[in-house]
């Protein structure tokens, strides 16, 4: 099987055309990530904007002896006194704790008298306060929320290294339809070139022709999508500095905070994105096992990824609740695990179950095709 | 060497749609041999080998391979057949020698050594290196040929192999494929619309027409049987005295014929039963003074329409290049 597998990989690579495509995709991860490094000098602040900012907020900070308290649904959390505080905590105008205490500072007018929302998003303000404190509490110098790392918040924390980081990795999408035009011909290509007929006239069954080119498929995206994942740590560090390597992602349960380190927490999430991205690179696949023509699997399988979630809502709008079994309900696993889902009752679980369905039905489609199909 | 019977297929059927294309065939191949399949195009050759290198399903009946059934048995029977069939498509990307290391990481004891040695025998040894994007038909063909044996298989057959082939080309692939069979005791079945080259290469002739078995002969009994007249082709420098004094010698006899095809050659038909009166014809022609220059027996000629008799049909005769 590893030598059948070898063998895919051989062809894939020997191909002019996927050179090329290869080429292409790795000059536009570096373009991309350099086009970012120069879009953030413009809003980057200097060290000198920095120190002048924490100046200005320790000097407002160190005079002011009020004692503050915060408040959520009539219950007391927290009463500080800024002076004593930093007097206390041997805090001087160049501490990074500064600007914590400067955003805890500034939030205490907008929380009162506000009540607990989970849903109101990120401009809640008891997550925030919770996010301050736990900054505040554990000394963490570079930090990001685990909505700012799933995308559902603009910001990006304290630093450029976590967003640059994040949107680096996102470039994996782009390798996705690489990937898609490669499932798309792995097997229609052999019927259009005639070497099918070579292909087949060996002491291998079918079954074991089509397996070997689903695993060189999935195993190709796979160590793709690592070596974006891994490249993209060396690139960033030349670009925006190692100090942000260290960032911890707060991630926020209820009252509850557990901080992860950024390049573990992304991988998680990366690898959640990729999982929704192999059903488009199967459906290619499958569609590709029984097509004689080669565009049609690449082009139904990125009209589908373009084209998949905007049906489900358009299902939704006019209440089908059926469509919760449709893949494409089921492909935002991140939001579905935070619970914003778009059908009631639609769990982690749930949406498992549908994916793990369809890829069987996908694969065993293919299976069923190339071992039954005449030549 | 002893021969044994390593392809044998029984009652074979099958059918596109409601198309019946392949009619109970059964046939059975020796180890040693070279084996030609012959018949007009649309016949059901490539079919009938499209099912036995696993390319189509087989409606009904079996196919035995050194022993293995192919459906039950698959890997083990595919592993004793090496083939080519219709036109040999290889990866154009890919030279030569790259294409073939595709095949053995499919095989079972394939080494590098067993690779150059193909390469050599086929006489791609200069162009291994290149692309098949580059490559001629007929050097496709041989590097098919290649591919086909590089695991030593029991069973090698091939579809219309010299399609597209100059004679040289031909010629070389005949030696390398009677040598297999020969030598080596590989069974070697070839596909073709051509008597002439059957009659060359082959040991025994399986006739096939709308997808029935009409017989299977060697080559001698062919012509023998299925043919009452023989042609023998006289060079002479005076073709008009030779043909006066053949018809004066069989004035009687209506089944000889004397026919001019140019000014030094004459194409002589006589019965199969006065074949023993030859030397006793070309004492008679050195006699009457006339130079001779040559005497051969025109046997393809006879095959072939021996072959057109055995395949025609009222609406008139198979079709032979
Ligand atoms: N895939 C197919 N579908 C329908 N008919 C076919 C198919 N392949 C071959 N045929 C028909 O089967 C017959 C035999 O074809 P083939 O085996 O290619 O003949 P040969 O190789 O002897 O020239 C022809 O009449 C051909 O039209
Ligand atoms: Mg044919």
């Amino acid at each position: 099987m590893l030598n059948l597998i070898k063998n895919e990989y051989i062809k894939i690579f020997a191909k002019t055309s996927m050179k090329v495509l290869l080429i292409l995709f790795f000059i536009t991860f570096i373009g991309f990530n350099i086009l970012m490094k120069v879009s953030m000098r413009d809003t980057d602040s200097t060290d000198v904007e920095i120190n002048n900012y924490r100046e200005r907020l320790y000097d407002e900070l160190k005079d002011d002896d009020k004692t503050y308290e915060y408040t959520i649904d009539g219950e007391k959390l927290w009463s500080v006194n800024f002076s004593k505080y930093i007097k206390d905590n041997d805090i001087d105008d160049e501490d990074p704790r500064i600007e914590t205490l400067g955003s805890l500072y500034h939030l205490e007018k907008n929380m009162k008298g506000k009540k607990y929302d989970p849903y109101s998003g990120s401009g809640n303000q008891y997550r925030s306060y919770l996010v301050y404190r736990y900054i505040l509490d554990n000394d963490i110098e570079y930090y990001a929320t685990d909505e700012d790392i799933d995308g559902m918040s603009s910001g990006y924390g304290s630093n450029d290294f976590a967003q640059a980081f994040n949107m680096s990795i996102s470039m994996e999408v782009l390798f996705m339809i690489v990937m898609v035009a490669i499932a798309g011909t792995i097997v229609s290509s052999e019927f259009a070139s005639g070497t099918i007929k070579f292909y087949i006239i060996n002491p291998v069954t079918r079954g074991k022709l089509i397996i070997s080119k689903l695993l060189a498929i999935v195993s190709l995206f796979i160590i793709g999508s690592g070596v974006i994942y891994v490249l993209s740590i060396p690139i960033n560090m030349l670009l925006h500095g190692t100090s942000g390597m260290g960032t911890q992602v707060l991630v926020v349960k209820g009252e509850d905070i557990t901080a992860i380190p950024m390049l573990i927490y992304s991988l998680k999430s990366y690898g959640i994105t990729m999982l929704g991205h192999l059903i488009y690179i199967l459906m290619a696949f499958m569609l590709s096992s029984f097509a004689r023509n080669n565009a049609l699997a690449i082009a139904s399988s990125i009209m589908l990824f373009a084209l998949g979630s905007t049906a489900v809502e358009i299902l939704l709008a006019f209440d089908q609740d059926w469509a919760r079994y449709i893949i494409f309900a089921n492909t935002n696993l991140t939001g579905i695990y935070k619970g914003l889902t778009q059908f009631p009752e639609q769990t982690l679980g749930f949406a498992l179950g549908v994916i793990a369905v369809h890829f069987f039905l996908m694969i065993l489609t293919a299976y069923d095709a190339f071992t039954r199909r005449e030549i | 060497m002893s021969t044994e019977t390593v392809l044998t297929i029984e009652h074979l059927n099958k059918s596109f749609g409601k198309k019946h294309i392949i009619k109970d065939l059964s046939m059975e191949l020796n180890s040693g041999e070279v084996y030609g399949f012959l018949g007009p195009n649309g016949a059901g050759k490539t079919t009938t080998i499209k099912m036995i290198v696993g390319l189509l399903r087989i409606d009904s009946g079996s196919i035995k391979i050194c022993g293995k059934d192919l459906l039950k048995n698959y890997e083990e029977a595919m592993g004793n057949i090496g083939g080519i069939v219709e036109n040999p498509e290889m990866y154009k990307y890919l030279t030569g020698r790259q294409n073939l290391r595709q095949y053995a990481r499919m095989r079972k004891g394939v080494t590098q050594k067993r690779i150059e040695e193909v390469i050599e025998l086929v006489g791609l040894s200069n162009w291994a290196d290149k692309k098949i994007s580059k490559y001629s038909l007929g050097m496709r063909q041989r590097l098919g040929i290649a591919q086909a044996i590089l695991h030593r298989p029991k069973i090698l057959i091939l579809d219309e192999p010299t399609n597209g082939l100059d004679p040289a080309g031909i010629k070389q692939m005949r030696g390398i494929l009677r040598k297999l069979a020969h030598e080596e005791g590989v069974c070697v079945m070839v596909s073709s619309h051509l008597m002439s080259e059957m009659e060359l290469m082959c040991d025994r002739v399986a006739i096939i027409s709308k997808g029935e078995l009409i017989e299977v002969q060697t080559i001698e009994n062919l012509v023998n049987e299925n043919s009452s007249t023989q042609q023998y082709i006289y060079q002479v420098n005076d073709v008009e005295a030779l043909k006066k004094l053949l018809l004066d010698m069989y004035k009687d006899n209506e089944g000889v014929k004397a026919e001019q095809e140019d000014e030094r050659t004459l194409v002589l038909t006589i019965p199969n039963e006065l074949e023993k009166d030859l030397p006793k014809i070309n004492k008679a022609v050195i006699e009457a003074g006339i130079e001779l220059t040559t005497v051969s027996h025109k046997a393809a000629a006879k095959l072939e329409d021996a072959f057109i008799e055995l395949t025609s049909d009222e609406q008139g005769g198979g079709q032979i290049a």
